[in-house]
């Protein structure tokens, strides 16, 4: 069974920004802001700014454990948690090939952010080195917020 | 320790981040609606859903916050520990009336009810511009 089903599929691509998980072999969690490119059944391939990624480079070599958080916030507050494994981080550098699919989604971020901001969210994905990351997923939580938070959709108990 | 400078992502304007990890190793991340500054040295997160959250601190203590400055410019990472749960006092009350004007702002009276108010060390503080320069 695909561990990300049609629906959640949807919700990704409509909304690609998102936040990294990614931990230390101590079990320090790191956050980072990624951006999502591409999504499968069961895979997501995400863009992290390289001055943004802490420590994601030696977490993902030491153990790829990791988490991504995908909210509607402001909006309805929709949010789902995918959990799985780094099995690939590519190193940062410039990926202006994602530029035709990043640029249409100003007006989106534009919608709830000042005109500024959104320029410097696409900007900072398109014309600054980036990791391409990608997280093959084995759990899907909803997330959103209210008592039915942490439900599994895929993969297992929360 | 924390500068004023990152005091106005505290104001509740935008959602924060909040990521845990549990003793094996799986990470947890979920958005928060406050992060109050507490003192030079700690914050209060607001717990409202996380279980899985919770669960975890008792496993694990650190934990790792993303504030977004409601210009856009910049985003603040913490690394953090797990200190106490209050769910009554000064911090609590204040984190109470402030949850209670996000909710109403953003249509989520009915959902948002603060249980407690997690204090952290603030063990570092990063200012991590959006923009690299």
């Amino acid at each position: 069974m695909p561990a990300i089903n049609e629906d959640v599929i949807a919700f990704l691509r409509s909304r690609p920004i998102a936040m990294l998980c990614t931990r230390d072999r101590e079990n320090h969690p790191d956050a980072h802001e990624s951006f999502i490119a591409e999504v499968t059944t069961d895979r997501v391939i995400c863009l992290v700014p390289e001055h943004l990624a802490g420590r994601l480079p030696q977490n993902a070599l030491d153990n790829g454990d990791a988490a991504l958080l995908i909210s509607r916030s402001p909006g309805d507050h929709r949010s789902v948690q995918l959990k799985g494994k780094i099995t690939d981080l590519e190193q940062a550098r410039f990926r202006a090939e994602f530029a035709p699919a990043v640029e249409p989604l100003l007006p989106m971020f534009t919608a709830y952010m000042p005109h500024g901001a959104a320029r410097a969210m696409l900007d900072r994905m398109t014309r600054q080195p980036v990791f391409r990351v990608q997280l093959d997923v084995t759990q899907v939580f909803d997330q959103t917020p209210g008592p039915q938070a942490g439900r599994p959709i895929a993969g297992g108990a929360e | 320790m924390i500068p004023a400078d990152a005091k106005p992502s505290m104001q509740g304007a935008f959602q924060s981040i909040l990521a845990t990890c549990n003793s094996d190793g799986t990470p947890n991340i979920t958005s928060v609606s406050q992060v109050w500054y507490v003192d030079e040295s700690h914050v209060a997160v607001s717990f409202q859903f996380f279980n899985k959250t919770v669960a975890n601190l008792r496993d694990n203590p650190h934990a790792a916050i993303r504030l977004f400055d409601p210009t856009g410019k910049d985003h603040w990472g913490l690394d953090v520990k797990f200190v106490r749960a209050e769910t009554e006092g000064t911090v609590f009350d204040q984190m109470e009336m402030q949850l209670e004007a996000i909710a109403s702002m953003s249509g989520m009276q009915d959902v948002f009810k603060l249980r407690g108010a997690h204090i952290y060390e603030v063990l570092r503080i990063e200012r991590l511009p959006l923009i690299k320069t």
